[in-house]
């Protein structure tokens, strides 16, 4: 029997359906989760942003257009979480917000201006490395990232949105995306070598 | 005390005529007098004098000065894409995010930029179930309290039986009229869908390829005597398992592995220790048979073989039928499309769909060559020839593809 779509479940669930909730959460999970840890950077808060995430869909519920589709309104919301989330963290230690948007970290010390993917070992360091090894040097990666860029590369990784809708989802103009992602892809590129270099050197 | 310097801008002075055509014929002149106009040279050689007085030739830039400022601009700087990077990540987006229908000049970096988000996007991080039953209970108790406090959600009208049975004839007529167009526009979704499935493995096997001396996937090429259709999760003994190895060391997903048209396809992650597909039913490409004593290898190799060689097509029928040892025919279609033809992947990353399992220059793509010279000299075409699953094919031009 052919699935029902998530825009007709999410209207069964407004209809007082609460099965079909519990079938969105199921259907979800391990996307949502996985995109929270990386925009979060660990576990147990992506957990709770991601209850936090479902809790609001319910709350905003009635503000989701049927003609649209869910995954992208799921995700934007999960973002706002997020950077809630990492808002908070950030006054905790006291990070200056006003800090320019950006990869912001030359410690590699290649101090490369420009990122050559060709020239970017992207391949995994080892190809039978643990997969949890291989997170965490993911995660080591976008730690350096600030949350805007993140937020837009994940986005951009894990919707696979166009352009003009992801202007759409943030409210930000077309030009800003643009310039947005290729900043973060440079700057997780950069990043990823490092930590790649790094894992070898230390191997 | 006043400033005894005039700093104010003034009333406008220009130049005579005369020292404007100088000017112009000594800046045309590229500052050398000599190459004035005689008529205009005296009057260029004092504006000559006089524009020398703004040279400062004697103050020099200190080399650690250009240290410091390279220093101060590298950590500052925030690294940027290269320009045909970005010009491939555009155009990665713009083909949503399929690299194998970028342009050709621009689908290998635009193939990084797909890896690359891999690396961000596969994880082996699942939610648990008592995550799943916390967040569903949360919002069942919140459903709960704000119904008791009589807060209800708002939405859409109600539907009243008349609306839903005028809606149902309505559908009905539709449906009737459209079926034949439906149904079409079904085939095509799925051949689509399966077209774009060979881009991503062309993309996928393109960057094995960059990273192992362009050479196909392998897992095994010997398959210890027994045949390659021998079909294992637990070990690598089959040809698919070379195929798998796209899936297993993470450069495809299952999904992209696994045609619509293939009911039991399998299409979620990878089992943890898997070296191939569950069983030969769950196959939806039939990959070119790796035990031959030549292998064909990537299209960007200094190479074996010609970058026409087909490297993957939708699964073989052939193989299907003699594993079930039931009598062969082979010129029948793959079943992915309802015997309507197949798609197939050749080594240059291109995907053609081919009508018959025969290529231009006789090649069955379902048998080796020695099977199809048999059938050619039995003059009996259909329903001749027996496969084994352990024949290879005869040299890296001679495309047979199983299991």
């Amino acid at each position: 029997m052919k699935e029902l779509t998530d825009e007709k479940l999410f209207d069964q669930f407004r209809r007082g359906d609460m099965g079909a909730y519990r079938k969105i959460i199921e259907r979800y999970k391990d996307d949502l989760l996985r995109f929270l840890f990386r925009l979060v950077g660990d576990r147990t808060a992506a957990e709770d942003v991601f209850q936090e995430t479902f809790m609001q869909i319910y709350q905003s519920c009635d503000t989701f257009d049927i003609e649209r589709r869910f995954r992208p309104w799921l995700f934007t919301i999960a973002a706002n979480k997020g950077r809630d989330y990492l808002r908070k963290k950030m006054r905790r230690q006291e990070v200056d917000l006003l800090a320019p948007v950006g990869g912001g970290d030359a410690s590699d010390g290649s101090g490369a201006m420009f990122v050559d993917l060709l020239e970017v070992e992207v391949e995994q360091p080892d190809a039978q490395m643990d997969r949890s090894e291989r997170d965490k040097l993911v995660q080591q990666a976008l730690g350096g990232l600030s949350p805007t860029l993140k937020e837009i590369l994940l986005l951009a990784y894990f919707q696979r949105l166009s352009y003009v809708q992801i202007a759409e989802e943030l409210s930000i103009p077309l030009g800003t995306v643009k310039s947005r992602l290729h900043a973060a892809v440079a700057a997780f590129a950069k990043r990823w070598q490092a930590v790649n270099k790094g894992h070898e050197e230390a191997a | 005390m006043s400033d005894p310097i005039e700093t104010s801008p003034g009333p406008q002075v220009n130049l005579s005529e005369q020292d404007n055509a100088a000017l112009d014929a000594l800046i045309e002149a590229d500052m050398q007098v000599e190459r004035v106009p005689e008529a205009l040279r005296a009057r260029a050689r004092k504006i000559g004098t006089l524009l020398g007085l703004l040279d400062a030739g004697h103050i020099t830039c200190d080399s650690a000065l250009v240290d410091v400022t390279l220093q101060r601009i590298a950590r500052h700087a925030e690294p940027m894409l290269s320009a045909d990077d970005a010009e491939a990540l555009d155009a990665w987006a713009l083909a949503e995010y399929n690299a194998s229908s970028t342009p050709a000049s621009l689908r290998d970096r635009a193939g990084r930029h797909q890896y690359l988000s891999s690396v961000v996007t596969d994880s082996d991080i699942t939610a648990t179930p008592l995550l799943v039953e916390r967040t569903f209970q949360a919002v069942a108790a919140k459903v709960a309290s704000n119904r008791a406090q009589g807060i209800v959600i708002p939405t859409s009208r109600g539907w009243r039986i008349s609306d839903m049975v005028s809606v149902a004839a309505m559908m009905l007529i539709g449906v009737s009229i459209l079926w034949p167009t439906m149904s079409y526009m079904s085939q095509k979704g799925r051949q689509l869908a399966c077209k774009s499935n060979m881009g991503s493995v062309a993309s996928a096997m393109g960057l094995y390829a960059g990273n192992h001396r362009d050479s196909l996937p392998v897992a095994t090429a010997g398959f210890g005597g027994t045949p390659w259709w021998n079909v294992s999760p637990d070990k690598p003994q089959a040809n698919s398992s070379n195929l798998f190895t796209l899936a297993r060391t993470g450069y495809a997903k299952l999904k992209d592995l696994a045609c619509s048209g293939n009911p039991n396809a399998e299409v979620g992650e990878v089992k943890k220790g898997a070296y191939d597909w569950s069983n030969l039913e769950t196959i939806s490409y039939s990959y070119q048979i790796m035990g031959g004593q030549e292998r064909p290898s990537w299209c960007r190799s200094r190479g074996a073989a010609p970058a026409s060689i087909v490297v993957l097509a939708d699964r073989s029928p052939v193989v299907l039928r003699a594993f079930h040892k039931q009598s062969i025919d082979p010129m029948e279609n793959s079943p992915n499309h309802g015997g309507r033809g197949q798609f197939v992947l050749l080594a240059d990353g291109s995907v053609n769909w081919m009508t018959t399992p025969e290529r231009p220059d006789g090649d069955n793509i379902w048998l080796p060559r020695a099977i199809e010279v048999l059938i050619q000299q039995a003059a009996k075409f259909h329903q001749t020839g027996k496969l084994e699953g352990v024949e290879v094919p005869f040299d890296a031009k001679d495309t047979f593809v199983g299991p």
